[in-house]
């Protein structure tokens, strides 16, 4: 089965903080097939300092980002934070895995792989077998264009 | 990582090939939570999220055969692209697509009473953004997945996903930071 989730939406090698350029391009460009835009438009988004990214991506202290403009924005992702922490500990529901189990087919999964691909295994009885069905049907015909040509 | 090398997600698959339907209910334990999580958060419903799971594994049961590689990035991406698929068919049945025609942000109805305010305004706020950037702030801040670990599984680049994630971390921002900041 090839699940391709290869949507990388023409955005490969952009770095985070030269985006803003590419919002433009962004609008323009066709959607991915996958792609599903919910109403809120990016142009509402507001510039988060690039200090802000790298602390939530774990690659700065929190006391460096702590202080001036971009202490608000820490207060803001701190309380975010606690929430989605939350949501980590989510668990699946007791009986969702009884239900898979008794969806399941009841019998064994099987490769199923189109005719080209399969393994075509020649015995020689089938050979000579073949080779000869061959030889009476090509005596066959030119005997037939033989008696059709007198 | 499974230390137990007779229960290695390689080991379960070749029992369940030979026969061992049994042995699926291991896989189903060991990966059912994080693909709950993620199909719960890109799709806002605990219902549609048990369905995508049920089908996504059955699917991986019924093609178990042709894993290559590690099971948990296979079944990971069947259940991703489950949520992408329902995301795409809810867009196409609802020509506007109101917050109405949303689902309702997850939860129980007892689940309900204890919500706080912010976590069903952040709820909604994730079902307002491209899924693209959904996908990618939930595998990094829900998920708590690396980067590059992301950039495996959905087949792109690190610098790509950044700024997805960058991009939905403003966005979200920008919806809740009147109430919030």
């Amino acid at each position: 089965m090839v699940d391709d989730l290869r949507s990388d939406d023409g955005l490969s090698g952009f770095d985070g903080h030269h985006h803003r350029v590419s919002r433009r391009f962004e609008q323009e460009r066709p959607l991915a097939d996958r792609e599903v835009p919910l109403g809120h438009q990016e142009s509402e988004a507001r510039v988060l300092s690039p200090l802000v990214h790298a602390w939530l991506d774990g690659e700065l202290p929190e006391a460096s980002v702590r202080k001036g403009d971009t202490a608000r924005d820490v207060e803001f992702w701190k309380q975010i934070n606690v929430e989605v922490e939350t949501r980590r500990r989510m668990r699946t529901p007791v009986f969702v895995e009884t239900k898979i189990m008794n969806a399941l087919p009841q019998t064994a999964p099987v490769a199923i792989s189109p005719w080209w691909r399969r393994e075509f295994v020649i015995r020689p009885t089938y050979a000579l077998a073949v080779a000869a069905a061959l030889i009476v049907a090509a005596s066959a015909v030119t005997a037939t264009l033989i008696v059709t040509m007198r | 990582m499974i230390a137990d090398p007779e229960n290695s997600d390689q080991m379960v698959i070749q029992r369940v090939l030979s026969g061992n339907r049994d042995a699926f209910k291991i896989l189903i334990t060991r990966y059912s939570d994080p693909l709950y999580r993620h199909a719960l958060c890109m799709t806002g419903s605990p219902d549609v999220a048990e369905d995508i799971l049920q089908l996504s594994f059955i699917k991986a049961y019924q093609h178990l055969a042709e894993v290559r590689g590690r099971f948990d990035a296979w079944v990971f991406r069947i259940v991703a692209n489950g949520c992408k698929d329902w995301l795409k068919n809810i867009r196409r049945s609802h020509l506007s697509y109101d917050e109405d025609d949303q689902p309702s942000a997850y939860a129980t109805p007892d689940e309900e009473l204890d919500r706080t305010e912010l976590r069903s305004d952040l709820d909604r706020a994730l079902l307002t953004l491209p899924a693209s950037l959904r996908e990618a702030f939930v595998m990094k801040h829900v998920e708590g997945r690396s980067y590059e670990e992301m950039a495996d599984l959905l087949g792109t680049t690190v610098g790509a996903l950044k700024m997805r994630v960058h991009r939905a971390r403003e966005a979200l921002q920008a919806l809740l930071e009147e109430k919030y900041a």
